[in-house]
């Protein structure tokens, strides 16, 4: 174990190993001691502020690769491997991990479970949570607890690991994830077309979610005011790449405005950007608005001329990036649909609840949920929903 | 559960009182149904409720839950019934919700990608009502003609093409769940994130233990636009369980990939005639789906694949009749096992893919130490195995010997690195196989989320959990 530094509020301490971190959790409960966790700290921002804790817990010694079988598309890691390492990992048995995640060198599986956040190409992977197949969690007590396993399919008791699935460590420290992968595509290709409303490129949208053609990811930016950009991403062998990228782009009718970003690649620079959550003075919100009824959304956030626009249509989810704090918290208030922020700066974060509003009902038992998994309030304290 | 006549006179007329005496079933012949579901009596029993009810609302539902509790009584669901574990069996009493009424599809949306339904619509039927506007609901027990999505639910069900598509879990947004005491919480919504923190999927999968699912909203799918099936014979399952890694690990994502062996073609043959060729040890089935392009090449790539492994006969699919005829068998699988022996159990475990061909010789290995007919029809491409051990329940002593054979075969598929059940639950069939699995520790935090959601332990009581739980140094309360 390595104790890295030493601040006035916190002790950092560093365990390069399960066992390690289980002895700290051990004694942390038997001395009553609060913990904050850290993982590759790309996501920092997006949490409650808390309360400050005892000891801060930097999880990125846990970065054993535990187990991979790539005939069986299966893949254990440690909690604090980076994503650029499975990356390199898979590459090389020519497999692959279909997530969007930004800083994928700092980035950690852990904290990306525990954010429980994700991209536009959702629509055709799912999000991490259905890749993870089995889990290890270090409970309260500092034992190691788990669920499910290796194989691809499993129902053997309560889902534990959907627990604590963007829940930030609020019932436990996540150690160990299993994860179900998949094989490398032979090519990427994009279509983007331009609109210029907001409600013309939803239709466009649309158009191609419901149809059978088999885009890996639709999503809408406003790329300029009266400009609305719609790409549709798509992933398969080089054949399929081609047919598609006709396809989609002939449903997106208006061909002047078609642009064929073509077989070679996309990359998700406007996502990337959206999402970047590592300028202190920018808010990034997150909005549950239904495909079928963004283009409304999207209009009346219009009038926030500065601000970065991204609906992701495949995921029902509207991204709302901007410096000025008051004018969009207003908006968004306005607009009505269930927001969380992903980074909220100023005064205002110390009493808002980053997460947004939960059923009342289902609040209260992640409360008693709170209440069985951690009594003394040890894991990251005050930071999670309702600064549970 | 022992309750006096007065009390339960009580409590009936209370019931009666929330959903009218047509919706409340309380004779003995009336319950007569409810006595059992499709899991093995010899095992799981034939065990009464105090009452079973058809609500109708989410309210009704919610009124029943708090009834029970006021009298201290377990509180049940039951989709179908058809569930192979014992889920929904009365184990202590109490009051059944049966969902049979609650079968309306509330709302689609096509563009969102989901669907609005109550827990009695039954699976197929979200299908079929989607089919003429393209779309479907991908999770396919083969039960699904009848068993009900929320039974689906309560199971995290899987089927064929969940090997492609994921299981239940996969494919739910949010829910809405009464909990034992009545108090009707909603979790998740139509996008794919919403505020707070989200328990859908942590309530999937818990087979009515934490509470009575009252409305689900599902994700939906564009019908593939093309379907290409393969039929390929073997010269033993050995082999064919190396051309479904191979097929696997070349990077093919098949939309299903069922195995069968010669005692189950002799009973399909015997009982359908679907064509199959008898002298094969093992036959393959494959289908893909996608658009036409795809589906085009990967049946190109998969009929190599399957030839370079020893395929010894390969019949493709031309026309959606072909296709349907080769599935055709496979579907009559379970029934036509009567052809064979009037019982069987069938034992739910999975393997990693790769391990596929020891686990075939193990099942061979415990056929022959135990002089049983075991049969092999499964979802091999995700190694969940399926073996039925036939028997005939008239045999004086072959049930347990039929049982043993079957914890050797759970024990093996573990050894393998593999698991209990793929898709058929726990219930009060596998619960204390579950510690051939888990520790004291993992069924505590089990135990933490129970008492969460149900800290009276009237949802649903003895199922899940081992039965010797209660020393397991965190008793339920
Ligand atoms: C809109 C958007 C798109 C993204 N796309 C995707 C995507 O497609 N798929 C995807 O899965 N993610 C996606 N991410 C999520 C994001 O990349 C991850 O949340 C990020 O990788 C966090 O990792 P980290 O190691 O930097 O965590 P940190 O910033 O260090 O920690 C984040 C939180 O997790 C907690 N935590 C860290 N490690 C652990 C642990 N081991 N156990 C318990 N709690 C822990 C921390 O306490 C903190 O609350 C996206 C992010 C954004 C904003
Ligand atoms: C011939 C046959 C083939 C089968 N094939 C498959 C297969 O391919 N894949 C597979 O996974 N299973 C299969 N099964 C098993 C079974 O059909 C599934 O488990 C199915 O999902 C059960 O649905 P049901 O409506 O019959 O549920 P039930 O048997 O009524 O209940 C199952 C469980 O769910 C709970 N439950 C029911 N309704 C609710 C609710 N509203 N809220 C919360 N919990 C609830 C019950 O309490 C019980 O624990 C098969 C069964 C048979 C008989």
């Amino acid at each position: 174990m390595t104790e890295t530094s030493r601040t006035s509020h916190a002790t950092t301490l560093r365990p390069l190993n399960a066992d390690e971190l289980s002895t700290i959790v051990g004694e942390a409960d038997a001395e009553q001691r609060t913990l904050a966790l850290r993982g590759g700290r790309t996501h920092e921002r997006f949490q409650n502020l808390g309360d400050p804790t005892d000891l801060e817990l930097d999880l990125t010694g846990l970065d054993g690769i535990v187990d991979y079988s790539p005939v069986d598309l299966t893949l254990a890691v440690e909690a604090g491997v980076r994503l650029a390492t499975v990356d390199q990992l898979l590459a090389e048995q020519g497999q692959r991990i279909a997530l969007d995640v930004p800083h994928r060198g700092s980035a950690t599986f852990g904290g990306t479970f525990a954010c429980g956040l994700s991209g536009p190409r959702r629509l055709r992977y799912g999000a991490l949570k259905d890749m993870v197949i089995g889990a290890e969690v270090i409970n309260r007590e500092g034992f190691t607890t788990k669920s499910g396993g290796m194989v691809v399919k499993n129902v053997s008791g309560y889902e534990l690991a959907r627990l604590h699935y963007g829940a930030h460590g609020a019932f436990g420290i996540v150690s160990r994830l299993n994860l179900k992968v998949l094989p490398t595509v032979e090519s990427r290709a994009e279509v983007a077309a331009t609109y210029t409303t907001a409600e013309a490129a939803a239709e466009a949208g649309a158009a191609v979610l419901v149809s059978t053609l088999d885009p890996a990811a639709v999503y809408i930016v406003r790329s300029a005011p009266g400009q609305w950009v719609l790409r549709a991403q798509i992933e398969g062998s080089l054949q399929f790449a081609r047919v598609q990228l006709q396809a989609v782009g002939q449903s997106l009718g208006a061909p002047e405005n078609v642009e064929y970003v073509g077989i070679g690649g996309y990359s998700t620079p406007d996502f990337d950007r959206v999402v970047e959550l590592r300028e202190a003075d920018t808010l990034v919100a997150r909005v549950s608005v239904p495909a079928s009824r963004q283009a409304e959304a999207l209009a009346a956030l219009d009038a926030l001329e500065s601000a970065t626009l991204l609906a992701d249509m495949g995921s029902g989810l509207v991204y709302v990036r901007s410096k000025d704090i008051g004018p969009a918290v207003a908006s968004l208030k306005a607009l009505g649909w269930p927001t969380a922020y992903l980074a909220l700066p100023g005064e205002s974060a110390d009493d808002v609840d980053v997460f947004g509003p939960m059923d009342e009902a289902g609040l209260a038992v992640l409360r008693r949920l709170k209440d069985q998994f951690d009594p003394q309030r040890m894991f990251n304290p005050g930071r999670f929903v309702a600064f549970l | 559960m022992t309750i006096t006549t007065d009390q339960s006179t009580v409590v009936i007329d209370a019931l009666r009182a929330v959903l009218g005496a047509d919706y409340v079933v309380s004779d003995r012949a009336g319950l007569g149904v409810y006595e059992l579901d499709a899991s093995d009596e010899a095992i799981t029993g034939i065990h009464r409720p105090l009452a079973a009810v058809l609500p109708e609302t989410t309210e009704e539902v919610a009124e029943v839950a708090r009834i029970a509790a006021e009298h201290d009584l377990p509180l049940l669901a039951r989709g179908s019934g058809t569930g192979l574990a014992g889920g929904a069996i009365a184990t202590q009493g109490g009051v059944m919700v049966v969902t049979t009424r609650m079968n309306r599809i509330v709302e689609v949306n096509l563009i969102d990608r989901y669907a609005v339904v109550q827990p009695g619509v039954v699976n197929l039927d979200l299908s079929t009502h989607l089919a003429p506007q393209g779309f479907y609901y991908a999770p396919d027990p083969s039960s699904q003609r009848a068993c009900s999505i929320g039974g689906n639910l309560g199971n995290n069900s899987g089927g064929p093409h969940c090997l492609k598509y994921g299981v239940t879990n996969n494919h739910v947004l949010g829910l809405e769940v009464v909990l034992p005491g009545g108090e009707v919480c909603r979790f998740g919504g139509p996008s794919a994130e919403n505020p707070g923190h989200d328990l859908t999927g942590l309530i999937v999968g818990s087979e009515a233990t934490l509470g009575i699912i009252t409305s689900a909203t599902v994700r939906i799918l564009p019908l593939p636009e093309e379907k290409g099936v393969l039929l390929a014979t073997f010269e033993s399952m050995e082999t064919a369980s190396r051309a479904v890694s191979a097929t696997i690990a070349d990077g093919i994502l098949p939309s299903a990939l069922e195995m069968m062996d010669k005692v189950t073609i002799s009973a399909i043959e015997a009982g359908i005639g679907a064509g199959y060729p008898r002298d094969a040890e093992a036959v393959l089935l494959v289908e893909l789906d996608g658009p036409t392009q795809t589906v085009g090449e990967e049946r190109e790539r998969v009929a190599e694949i399957l030839s370079e492994h020893g395929a010894m006969t390969l019949s493709v699919a031309e026309t959606a009749e072909e296709a349907e005829l080769l599935w055709w068998g496979r579907k009559a699988a379970f029934g036509a096992m009567g052809r064979l022996a009037p019982n069987y159990h069938l034992t739910d475990t999975v393997v990693p893919r790769s391990k596929l061909p020891e686990a075939m010789q193990l099942v061979a290995e415990v056929a022959s130490d135990y002089d049983l007919i075991i049969a092999n029809v499964f979802h091999a491409g995700d190694g969940n195995l399926h073996p039925l051990i036939l028997f005939d329940r008239k045999e004086p002593g072959i049930m347990e010997r039929v049982l043993d054979a079957s914890s050797v075969l759970m024990q093996h598929c573990i050894d393998l690195g593999g698991a209990i059940s793929g898709e058929h639950g726990i219930g009060i069939e596998k619960n204390d196989a579950l510690t051939l699995m888990y520790s004291d520790i993992d069924f505590g935090e089990m135990a933490r989320v129970k008492r969460a959601l149900d800290p009276r332990d009237l949802a649903n009581p003895g199922k899940v959990f081992p039965s010797n739980f209660d020393r397991f140094g965190e008793p339920l309360d």
